[in-house]
């Protein structure tokens, strides 16, 4: 389970976010929504213990992300949107660090590189460098470089940008199958048609401030999830 | 023109790190002035050397010999130093897809490339220069035409020597872009050309005698070597507006000529050099498992490694190192001829007493001039949030990164020292001192370094010259570890002055080490750990 309780971050004298709070249940697919610059990657960046904050807490099973980060971080795996890799590895080398990082045993990470290179078809890529890859051949590296450690927890920033769509389709198979397994999904969006399809619970989040927190059918009701952000957004 | 000066802006906001500070810190106000005290220390510290070699010169009325010395060295400086920062600086850059995209000309982006590369040697070159104006003027106490002319000078006299390096790293770039390991071949090639000209350097036997014997040959010498080094001397003694403007239209027509010509191979060479070589049939990867701390610093390794300005940077000092010690064997005889021919006679047996010292001083100058660790926080770049992501402790990435600098030092420095003790007769006690030396006078540079990057991280860089020679903590440890250099020095003056014996005096030199690298690692796992956790990209 992750608790946000009353989180706020200041960049200087701006106030990025402010006062967040909501919870986050085991075997929840969850959605954080909002315009550009409203906090999104803010909010995620102090989940995953790159970013302090001001104040609140972020409790991850158990574990404040304040008090013992690295075994928060154990718990988790993030997926940047931005996938600024190490470019002057090759992709193996990057992913074996991740899980040396992990302390990921020899048979897990065989069995979990060969599954989700597998998955996202880049067992052939593997021994070339990443600076050699598309943004979307980096995405498909970072997620599977997220998953080998079989995370409880995955955090994502915009995981479909510069995807394929049949990547796309095989994150929300994977994503469906982690689910079943309890752990946790919780990812930013700009593209609400898959937030509504797959997501049991939403945040929404505007000029740093959660507007809204509940079950798909608790915020949209009858109307398209799209609908309900543009009202959100022009109130 | 506005176009251009809107490229410079937005290229420069980006571009010259050292005067851009973070200021998420507590002593936010500490770390703003801090960088400013360390230049005014700089000046003043090299205008007073330089003012005690003037005060010699000035006996004998030759004060002048001090702007023309100074012109060459700063003209030697920027070649050696421009050389393998433009394979970083010109290509390669991570701004290239975004000018690349706006309608510019080609030798525009050039220009600007050129320009930002000429600001900053400008800036390094004034680190020199200004101390040997103030020098000079302080003995000659020349008229205002002087410093008129002295402003105009050190606003051109390092457009050649860039233009130089320049083109030398153009032939270079367009040599190693056919080669499938290109940075390894960069490496090699850079390193061979400066190690070339530092060994034709120090063996033009006729350049140092003349120099050792009589100043106003060495005025010859530079005439003959670098003309604007002598008629920035015949400017303010005969001044001469004519030959000024041809000076300053010469300069501006070389740049001219020089973009023009470059910019049409320009981006042939830079879209080869990004060219990556990929594995071209499938071969089965490789499962790996490392502890956490060697798998880091095997990363770390692998990023220095493919930076070929860091690696030269890196290695430069260690690779005179080991020439030095094969030197101290080898040529220890022709050595002691040349002195004895100025007077000086020193036997083999008086040579050997002194070794350990010798050797003591080399490790210190190899040791304290390779700031290896200074710049590699900021090397983390974008790629930082991945690593902050990850289950590992800010001390143990700090540490990590520590041991992957000493992994390319110590080594090093060992087969120096083996070199020099396979071929002296030291004690058993002066072996022992010297290999401890070997290890702490490393960690006193990279402890400082990696604690002053924790206060100055340069995380956002379009190249990683902008880091590795131009960045904030670079400059700081650099001139940190200058200062330690002095105080071994003195140590080691007065040890000998005080007839302290040898191993005394290594074992003052360690012992202070020792004290320096207690005093880092508590920093560093106070202020250093904190700083880290607050870095953001």
């Amino acid at each position: 389970m992750i608790e946000i309780k009353n989180v706020t971050k200041k960049y200087g004298k701006k106030t990025a976010i402010s006062n967040i709070t909501f919870n986050i249940d085991n075997g929840e697919i969850f959605a954080f929504i909002g315009h550009n610059g409203a906090g999104k990657t803010t909010l995620i960046k102090a989940m995953v213990g790159i970013h302090d904050f001001n104040e609140g807490e972020i409790i991850i099973n158990g574990t404040s992300i304040k008090d013992d980060p690295v075994a928060c971080k154990r718990e988790l795996a993030y997926v940047p949107d931005n996938p600024e890799l190490y470019e002057n590895l090759k992709a193996i080398d990057y992913i074996n660090f991740v899980c040396d990082m992990y302390d990921v045993d020899y048979e897990t990470r065989a069995k979990n590189i060969k599954k989700y290179a597998d998955l996202f078809e880049i067992e052939d890529v593997l021994n070339n460098p990443i600076s050699s890859f598309s943004h979307g051949m980096k995405q498909k590296v970072a997620l599977t470089a997220a998953l080998v450690h079989d995370p409880k927890v995955l955090i994502m920033d915009e995981p479909f940008v510069g995807l394929d769509p049949k990547a796309v389709f095989k994150i929300k198979q994977m994503m469906a199958e982690m689910v079943k397994e309890g752990k946790i999904i919780f990812f930013s969006t700009h593209i609400l048609d898959v937030a509504e399809k797959l997501c049991s619970r939403v945040a929404i989040i505007k000029n740093g401030k959660l507007i809204k927190v509940g079950s798909m059918k608790e915020i949209k009701g009858d109307e398209s999830l799209e609908a309900v952000f543009m009202e959100m957004e022009e109130e | 023109m506005r176009k251009l000066f809107s490229l410079i802006k937005a290229t420069f906001s980006e571009g010259l790190s050292i005067v851009k500070i973070s200021t998420n810190r507590m002593s936010a106000k500490l770390k703003k002035v801090l960088p400013y005290i360390l230049f005014i220390l700089i000046i003043y510290s090299f205008t007073y050397y330089t003012s005690l070699l003037t005060k010699q010169f000035h006996k004998v009325g030759l004060e002048y010999i001090v702007i023309l010395l100074f012109a060459f060295l700063t003209f030697f400086l920027t070649i050696m130093e421009g050389i393998y920062k433009t394979s970083d600086l010109l290509f390669n850059c991570k701004d290239d897809d975004l000018l690349l995209a706006l309608p510019i000309k080609k030798s525009t982006i050039l220009f600007i490339r050129f320009f930002k590369f000429y600001v900053f040697e400008l800036m390094y070159n004034a680190m020199f220069m200004i101390p040997a104006i103030i020098s000079y003027a302080i003995y000659a106490k020349p008229s205002y035409l002087f410093y008129i002319i002295s402003v105009i000078m050190l606003v051109f006299l390092p457009v050649i020597p860039v233009l130089l390096s320049v083109v030398i790293g153009f032939i270079i770039k367009q040599f190693v872009t056919r080669f499938k390991y290109k940075n390894i071949a960069q490496i090699i090639f850079t390193s061979g050309l400066l190690l070339g000209i530092l060994y034709i350097s120090f063996n033009s036997q006729k350049f140092v005698e003349k120099m050792i014997a009589n100043a106003t040959t060495l005025f010859d010498l530079i005439k003959k070597i670098y003309y604007p080094a002598y008629l920035y001397y015949e400017l303010f003694t005969d001044f001469n507006l004519y030959k000024l403007l041809i000076y300053m239209g010469i300069n501006i027509i070389l740049v001219i000529i020089a973009m023009n010509v470059l910019s049409k191979v320009y981006y042939k060479i830079n879209s080869r050099s990004k060219e990556v070589s990929n594995v071209t049939h499938y071969s089965k990867y490789k499962i790996k498992t490392h502890k956490p701390l060697i798998s880091f610093m095997i990363k770390d390794l692998k990023r220095v490694t493919s930076s070929s300005v860091y690696i030269i940077n890196a290695c430069f000092g260690l690779v005179l190192f080991i020439a030095s010690a094969v030197l101290l064997t080898s040529r220890s005889k022709t050595f002691l001829n040349m002195l004895s021919t100025y007077g000086l006679k020193i036997s083999m047996d008086q040579i050997a007493k002194y070794i350990p010292i010798v050797l003591l001083a080399m490790i210190a100058f190899a040791a304290l001039t390779s700031s290896t660790t200074s710049s590699m926080i900021s090397l983390e770049g974008k790629s930082f949030s991945i690593l902050k992501s990850l289950p590992i402790s800010a001390k143990k990435v700090i540490y990590a990164k520590v041991g992957s600098a000493l992994l390319l030092m110590i080594p090093a420095i060992i087969i120096g020292d083996i070199i020099v003790y396979v071929n002296y007769d030291l004690k058993i006690i002066d072996i022992i001192l010297t290999i401890v030396a070997s290890i702490l006078l490393p960690l006193v540079s990279t402890l400082l370094g990696i604690f002053v990057n924790t206060l100055y991280p340069h995380m956002d860089f379009s190249n990683d010259t902008e880091v590795v020679k131009q960045s904030m903590s670079v400059m700081i440890a650099l001139f940190v570890n200058f200062g330690i250099l002095i105080i071994i020095g003195l140590l080691i003056y007065f040890g000998i002055k005080s007839e302290l014996g040898i191993s005394l005096i290594i074992l003052m030199v360690n012992g202070m080490a020792l004290l320096i690298n207690i005093i880092s690692i508590i920093l560093i796992n106070t202020i250093g750990v904190k700083n880290f956790n607050l870095i953001t990209i």
